[in-house]
């Protein structure tokens, strides 16, 4: 049983009672990290953002079912996943739909507004572009457990024995080798950039 | 452990899952050699250095927009399934289901209308059947009579 003063519970346990502010501040809170998993998931940035809402909207309908029996995040990353996989599953049933297409109701609206990214992500202090790409390209390339796993190293603060959970409950030992693995496929696949230390300009 | 070793076994992580031996030793040689340790750290940070993935502005907004569309169509939803279906929207089930209802009281209350009538109709044997014996005697004497000879005329003109 998890902490129930740890702040992101008892924001859950409020959101449970119904309290919509509590429920605002965590979607401004976790929007970020369930939309980074999300796409890396399924890379598609507006079937991503609809699935993220999605995700909210899930943890909205069945907070009556919340209980605080492990982190927030991870019962948060679970759904994100479980979304994630549904839409992969949906694709590889039916290829040929498209996903651009605007939905009926939302005609006399915009279909999203972005942020101006080159506003709000700060290259020059990441990757160059084609490293950046090449990262990307490989991690796409990694089997589905192997890539949430790594993306879920990614955002920190997440223990191996969240992963294990949102993995479908397997055993911790599993979890090391699927990031081990994961990790030995990206170094196979980035070796050149490695070597040449281009991963250091800034 | 030694390098060599180290390699095989990376080799391996990209054919299978590592046992939990190998996972140990894998650790505990990262851990005391500092170069392969940090190109462990490269890949780390180039994980970490990816940008984050863009979200709408109006991302939050458009959720609450959402779970208040949810809980308009939802409204009873904290209470039990079968008052959920007390809801506008299942009008047609719930006419369905007064249909049924009603059809099933009144069969098992024709049912139970024909049952009574065959017991009060069984009742009503047992008793004629009761007294039929006597009913019949009476019969039979009547019949006797009925069937007695022509009076002979001049015989009972005589008697007179």
């Amino acid at each position: 049983m998890v902490d129930r003063n740890d702040p992101d519970v008892a924001l859950m346990l409020r959101v449970k009672e119904g309290d919509l502010s509590a429920y605002e501040t965590l979607v401004e809170k976790f929007k970020q990290p369930v939309m980074n998993l999300v796409y890396r998931l399924i890379n598609d940035i507006d079937e991503a953002e609809d699935i993220a809402q999605n995700v909210f909207v899930q943890v909205w309908k069945t907070r009556e079912r919340y209980e605080p029996a492990s982190k927030f995040t991870t019962w948060l990353f679970t759904i994100a996943r479980n979304l994630g996989l549904n839409e992969i599953r949906r694709r590889t049933r039916h290829p040929a739909d498209s996903l651009d297409e605007p939905r009926p109701d939302s005609e006399s609206q915009p279909l999203r507004v972005v942020e101006d990214v080159s506003s709000s992500i700060p290259t020059d202090a990441a990757l160059s572009g084609e490293l950046r790409s090449k990262v990307e390209e490989a991690l796409m390339d990694l089997p589905e457990k192997q890539r949430t796993a790594l993306l879920l190293c990614r955002e920190g603060g997440v223990s191996y024995e969240e992963i294990a959970e949102v993995l479908g409950g397997i055993s911790l030992t599993a979890v090391k080798s699927i990031i081990f693995r994961g990790r030995a496929v990206l170094k196979n696949r980035l070796k050149p950039y490695l070597k040449s230390g281009e991963w250091q300009k800034k | 452990m030694n390098q060599s070793e180290f390699d095989n076994l990376l080799k391996t992580a990209l054919e299978r899952d590592l046992t939990d031996a190998e996972l140990a030793s894998l650790e505990n040689w990262l851990a005391e050699n500092s170069t392969d340790q940090a190109e462990w750290e490269v890949l780390d940070h180039l994980l970490a250095a990816l940008p984050d993935t863009p979200v709408a502005t109006n991302f939050t907004a458009r959720v609450l927009d959402e779970v208040c569309s949810v809980e308009a169509a939802q409204p009873v939803l904290g209470q039990a399934w079968w008052q959920r279906l007390l809801a506008p929207q299942f009008r047609p089930i719930q006419i369905a289901a007064a249909a049924t209802l009603a059809m099933v009281i009144g069969g098992v209350g024709y049912q139970s209308h024909l049952n009574q009538s065959r017991a009060e109709m069984a009742a009503a044997i047992v008793s004629i059947a009761e007294f039929t014996p006597v009913f019949l005697a009476d019969i039979e004497a009547i019949e006797a009579v009925a069937q007695a000879d022509v009076i002979d005329e001049e015989l009972w003109a005589a008697l007179k």
